[in-house]
């Protein structure tokens, strides 16, 4: 009997013949051995094997296992060529990716929807594309830069005031880069006198991450800050008795009694973006002058000074959608958008209203025309469908045309009522609403690619080059795609989105870093806030290099440190870092980069963000590093724990230290099974307290971080260190497959699988031929899935 | 929107001011605050409307031979209000006397409703001293917290204050209402914000009902491109539509409150010729909003102090205030002005019609103009004098309890005393003193 595994998803291989007797061999095996747990055909069974057998194992490496654990009450019962023909049955019939393609239980790629996330970013883009701005200058708006910021502080004009005129005499102009100033009786310089002056300072403000950001005027005069307002409409002028047009203070603090009072308002941000921020302040005969501006960004603490967050050039306004939506399904470990709630849906609906009302308010200037102009009707008539092209990322067709010309006109007794219905159509439409993943798509072939191109990298829509290119049908050509990739991967929100799989990869959403003050004096919420901007600068720097290498992550021998985790880790430490040097960091003002001797640190294993988050407040915990290294860093599977025990200091003695604790919990056979791995990953870490500071030391015990750590296939490894556990990760298969694949969830949302059967495979194989380059990976899987089902394409035809 | 989490529907709806309320879009708008239909006693209610620059005392004020009482004759400016004379009172010699920090413009407008001085600051205006805020709560706020103390009397939204070509800036020429002391109130002058607050996205609502059938098709359109294995994909997304398209049926049927929320172009431009049609909107959602209970104090801010409204629609060019500061002897900028504050008294008149034509809910019959007192005020007595004496003050409607159809002449008393009295008659009547005591030792005003 020949087997042959068909394939019929497009992109897998055609065919391959597997070997009948080895198959039939095994097929027998199976059935006596293992289907008695594992199912008939690996769907799995009751009980502890619940889980289906499938996975990303080579057949070499199933073999191993089977040879060595399975099954499982008598593991020598199965073992040369019965294990080697077993294993052959196994990964032919149901296991690998191609095998589960040919059953049809392959992911498939189904329709979806925008994520909650992609719809913020896709509407505030689809505003953006028509809001006029100032030419940005090149390598703007860099997350953190590889070299030094030149544009950083906001632009400041100095005035001499005199009565309601606040604008009289314009004295000096000149750049701050904190906003924190106590005048005193005087004059900000000696050419301006202090009774009577102000001052204006305007550019942007760039937001890292998502969520709200607040903001905080000190002054005991007058003083007004906008954020993310519509630049441009204010002049220079600056009276008591003349209004700011259309323009809402984000807070209003220009009446004062001359009492000093802080005021704060908050504001929603969409992370990876530069705003518009400008700060107005006069002194009038009030005794003493001073100001201060502090901001404070998501789960961040109060700021003066942040060289990387103001800017000199001043951005257009953004659109930050407020309707909230619901969750998005993230089961799978990344957010997709594959359920049609009616929440969903509401919000939805809502969105749009809320959308048409900002377009609705900014069409004078989204248009170009004067607000009550008679003869706006026919640009907004030319705008409406512009809109609709850019929101769909395709042509219209003309059906659609005439709606949003003339039809949509035709019915509305104003064309704003016209804008306000179209913007809620063409919002709730699915042209813009569906993913352009699945095969399903209204869009011809270049737009489609266009459109997954923008997803993939900016969760957000094409930009004006992308749609060009599609219309000129560009993206057809192998190196033009190449081109548009390479452009793409510089822009903020390709950085902005590469954090955010770190932010996955490495566990770091909603961590509490908090310690017991009365151990840990010293460690605050602003040095956990130190501590997350090293960890991110880190991974930039090593992301965003040339090399983008990801064995520095886990290897490099140095760290990045602000004054106070200097202060912190290195001036109270007995035995330090082992400081090789210190030397000044150039992007970051007062930074210094800090080299570490004799393997004292591994890359982010050793970061001391990590080392607390990963901890107790009181104590280290082994077992949550170790569960983290298994999981993320040598891309073990786990199973959760068959029973469940509680860890309480007080059942121990007080000598008793935490890898006796641990190896006390774990050890019976049940724990074992899954804390053998856990522990020997977590106690090399054992030389790190709860807050990352290295230690000799627990309790009166000398740390002891040697342990003896047994891979999948039973290959034993002694460590010592977290540098031997880096050293040994990223030379492992399975470390490469895991970061590879998760670095695939997050950018595509979607399981390799559903493109490809040997996806993952080759993305690993390009991964590792090209010295383990992230961004090249990245720009791998922009090849590997934007064409994909695009038979058009000639790197794809089938 | 990284995380849902720190941003919920609720606080969304709170923003809007919709409170816990359902979702304004579909769920409706369950009447949020009907009326105690058993109510025996009805409501008081408080309505103050500002103008601004003063008024023109001839045009005004009853003659010389009126007395300290007199039946009410309507001079010009009030003319329009002819309709309900009887239900008007004329109050003369009553005076803003709050001296202290800022000029007579910052003062009048600024202490008019709180009768107490602002706080010093950094405010320059005209030659005075430089000056901040009110350093007290404004009359109508005090009312409102005594409303909203008692559950019988307590309202959704407890005030609304309403504007008409405002602005867009905080300073004492700007700001009428207070919370507290340093604490401005800002008016919203634009009517789709203020018909989004009261209603929610009812208006948003009828644009979707009118491009449901382009949503429909629109799903549609893409099913020759599904594949038949994702149809159910289609199918679901199709069904939401279905469902949204009962539910703005239903919608449009459960939410009727007892008087329908006015039609009014929500994209009209809030610029100085469409004044007019904005005064217009807004005093028609006021009327709504209390005429449904959502709050029974309000206030009605027409441009600020020292506006300069350009009203071509009265075909004048130049700015109000510029033509305030005219001479007495210029009788063309008199003219203007007459013709002005015959517009502010007209768009009053409209308020108190619409009052009237509405009938009071419950058992107690009348219309809800006579269970309402509306105030009308400026912050000057006249314009080119600048001066905070006899403040043209019009008290209208039935709400106070006032014997009304007069005019009285007080000869020059504080006003924090009519404030007291408006307080006692809106039931607030353990009201001893309000704004700077001094002026207040001679108890309220006799009004009865």
């Amino acid at each position: 009997m020949a087997v042959l595994v068909l394939s019929c998803r497009p992109g897998a291989q055609a065919q391959e013949l597997v070997h009948e007797e080895r198959f039939e061999a095994g097929r027998v095996i199976y059935a006596n051995q293992c289907a008695d747990c594992h199912g008939s055909d690996g769907q799995g069974g009751t009980d502890a094997y619940q889980d289906p057998l499938v996975g990303d194992r080579s057949l070499e490496s199933l073999v191993r296992r089977i040879v060595r654990t399975m099954p499982e009450e008598n593991p020598d019962l199965c073992v040369g060529q019965e294990a080697s023909d077993v294993a052959y049955y196994v990964y032919h019939a149901f296991y690998s990716s191609e095998a589960r393609a040919a059953m049809g239980r392959a992911p498939r790629m189904t329709p979806a929807r925008l994520t909650a996330e992609q719809f913020q970013n896709a509407v505030a883009d689809l505003i953006s594309y028509f809001t006029p701005h100032q030419k940005q200058p090149a390598g703007h708006d860099h997350l953190l830069m590889a070299s030094a910021q030149t544009d950083t502080g906001l632009r400041a004009t100095y005035f001499q005031s005199k009565g309601m005129n606040k604008a009289n005499e314009q004295k000096l102009e000149r750049v701050d880069q904190v906003i924190e100033f106590d005048f005193g009786e005087e004059g900000p310089t000696s050419e301006i006198d202090g009774e009577q002056f102000a001052i204006i300072w305007e550019g942007g403000f760039f937001a890292q991450t998502s969520g709200d950001y607040t903001f905080r005027v000190t002054s005991e005069n007058g003083a007004r800050l906008y954020v993310n307002h519509d630049p441009g409409v204010q002049r220079g002028k600056l009276r008591d008795d003349s209004s700011v047009a259309g323009q809402a203070a984000l807070i209003d603090g220009w009446v004062s009694s001359g009492a000093m009072r802080s005021m704060v308002a908050k504001v929603e941000l969409i992370g990876g973006r530069s705003y518009p921020l400008r700060l107005e302040f006069f002194k009038y005969k009030e005794k003493s002058g001073s100001i201060r501006l502090e901001w404070k960004a998501p789960h961040g603490v109060w700021k003066t000074v942040q060289e990387e967050v103001l800017r000199t050039h001043r951005p257009p306004r953004t659109f930050v959608l407020q309707t909230p939506f619901p969750a998005d399904d993230r089961s799978l470990g990344y957010e997709r958008g594959s359920d049609l709630s009616y929440d969903w849906y509401e919000a939805v609906i809502q969105a749009s209203a809320e959308v048409a009302q900002e377009v609705v308010e900014r069409l004078p200037l989204l248009v170009g025309f004067k607000a009550g102009d008679e003869q706006r009707q026919k640009p907004i008539q030319d705008f409406l469908p512009r809109l609709a092209e850019h929101a769909f990322g395709r042509p219209l067709d003309a059906e659609e045309q005439m709606l949003y010309e003339h039809r949509l006109f035709e019915t509305s007794d104003r064309p704003e009522s016209a804008v306000r219905r179209g913007v809620m159509l063409m919002v709730t439409s699915s042209s813009f609403l569906y993913a352009p993943w699945g095969v399903a798509s209204d869009k011809p072939a270049s737009f489609r690619m266009a459109a997954r191109l923008a997803r993939l990298l900016w969760d957000s829509l094409p930009d004006a080059a992308l749609l060009q290119a599609a219309s000129e049908q560009e993206l057809m050509s192998t190196d033009k795609l190449q081109e548009q990739i390479a452009r793409m991967m510089d822009h903020p929100l390709t950085r902005f989105k590469m954090r955010s799989f770190f932010e996955h990869w490495l566990e770091l959403e909603d961590r509490d870093l908090s310690k017991d003050a009365s151990l840990f004096p010293g460690f605050t919420p602003s040095l956990m806030w130190a501590l997350r901007q090293s960890l991110d600068l880190f991974i930039d720097r090593v992301v965003w290099s040339d090399t983008s290498d990801y064995r520095d992550l886990l290897l490099a021998d140095y760290l990045l440190f602000s004054p106070e985790m200097v202060e912190f880790y290195l001036m109270q430490s007995e035995e330090g870092f082992m400081v090789e040097s210190v030397t000044e960091e150039p992007t970051l003002k007062d930074w210094v980069r800090v080299q570490i001797k004799d393997r004292r640190r591994a890359g982010v294993l050793t970061h001391p963000y990590l080392l607390s988050a990963f901890a107790y407040p009181n104590s280290t915990s082994p077992i949550h590093r170790g569960v983290f290294m298994t999981r993320q860093v040598v891309g073990r599977e786990m199973k959760p724990p068959p029973v469940a025990v509680a860890f309480n200091e007080d059942d121990f003695e007080a000598h008793v230290t935490m890898r006796e604790k641990v190896t006390q919990l774990t050890q019976d056979v049940a724990c074992m099974a899954c804390h053998g791995v856990i522990n020997a990953l977590g106690f090399p870490l054992e030389h790190y307290d709860a807050v990352g500071k290295w230690r000799t030391h627990d309790k009166d015990t000398p740390i002891d971080a040697r342990s003896i750590y047994e891979t999948d296939e039973g290959v034993t490894f002694s460590f010592s260190s977290a540098w031997d556990v880096a050293q040994h990760a990223i030379g492992e298969e399975q470390a490469h497959n895991a970061f590879v694949a998760s670095l695939f969830h997050q950018f595509v949302k979607w399981d390799t699988a559903a493109f490809d059967a040997k996806g993952l495979h080759q993305l690993r194989l390009h991964f590792q031929k090209n010295q383990f380059n992230i961004q090249e990976l990245l720009q791998e899987i922009a090849h590997l899935v934007v064409p994909y089902g695009i038979h058009e394409h000639p790197s794809v035809s089938p | 929107m990284k995380s849902s989490a720190h941003r919920t529907r609720r606080k969304f709806l709170k923003d809007l001011g919709v409170g816990s309320a359902a979702l304004p879009f579909l769920s409706g708008l369950t009447s949020l605050n009907a009326l105690r239909a058993d109510s025996q006693t009805p409501p008081k209610r408080l309505v103050i409307m500002f103008s601004p620059n003063g008024t023109l005392p001839n045009a005004f004020w009853p003659g010389e031979d009126a007395g300290k009482e007199s039946q009410l004759s309507l001079q010009p400016i009030l003319e329009p209000l002819a309709a309900h004379r009887d239900q008007m009172l004329l109050l003369k010699g009553v005076h803003n006397k709050i001296r202290g920090d800022g000029d007579n413009h910052m003062r009048g407008m600024s202490c008019l409703l709180p009768a107490t001085e602002l706080l010093p600051g950094n405010i320059q205006g005209g030659d005075d001293t430089p000056a901040g805020w009110a350093s007290g709560i404004s009359i109508d706020q005090e009312i409102r917290k005594h409303l909203q103390a008692t559950e019988a009397t307590r309202t959704r939204f407890g005030s609304l204050e309403f504007g008409v070509a405002v602005p867009n800036r905080a300073d004492p020429w700007t700001r009428m209402c207070y919370a507290g002391s340093d604490q401005p109130m800002a008016p919203i002058d634009d009517p789709g914000r203020m018909f989004q607050r009261l209603y929610g996205g009812a208006q948003d609502r009828k644009h979707l009902a009118s491009i449901l059938d382009h949503v429909r098709k629109d799903v549609r359109k893409v099913a020759p491109h599904i594949s038949s294995e994702d149809k159910a994909f289609l199918e679901q997304h199709l069904q939401l539509v279905r469902r949204l398209e009962q539910d703005i049926v239903s919608a449009q049927k459960n939410t009727q409150l007892q008087h329908p929320e006015p039609e009014l172009d929500p994209d009209i431009e809030l610029v100085n010729d469409n004044t007019p049609q904005i005064s217009r909107m807004q005093i028609d959602l006021l009327v709504n909003a209390l005429a449904n209970d959502m709050t029974r104090v309000a206030s009605l801010q027409f441009m600020r102090s020292v506006g300069q409204a350009r009203m071509r629609w009265l075909n004048v060019e130049e700015g109000h205030h510029s033509l305030s500061h005219e001479p007495d002897s210029n009788q063309d900028a008199q003219d203007k002005l007459l013709r002005i504050n015959q517009w502010f008294a007209g768009e009053l008149a409209y308020l108190a019609d619409q009052l009237a034509q509405i009938p009071e809910p419950g058992g107690a019959g009348g219309s809800l103009l006579d269970h309402t007192q509306i105030v009308w005020i400026n912050e000057l007595g006249k314009g080119n004098s600048h001066t905070l004496s006899n403040i043209p003050f019009v008290l209208l409607g039935g709400g106070g309890g006032f014997k009304n159809g007069r005019a009285l002449d007080f000869g020059g008393v504080p006003h924090n005393r009519l404030w007291l009295s408006l307080a006692h008659a809106m039931g607030h009547d353990s009201l001893t003193t309000f704004g700077t005591a001094k002026y207040c030792i001679d108890g309220p005003l006799s009004l009865g």
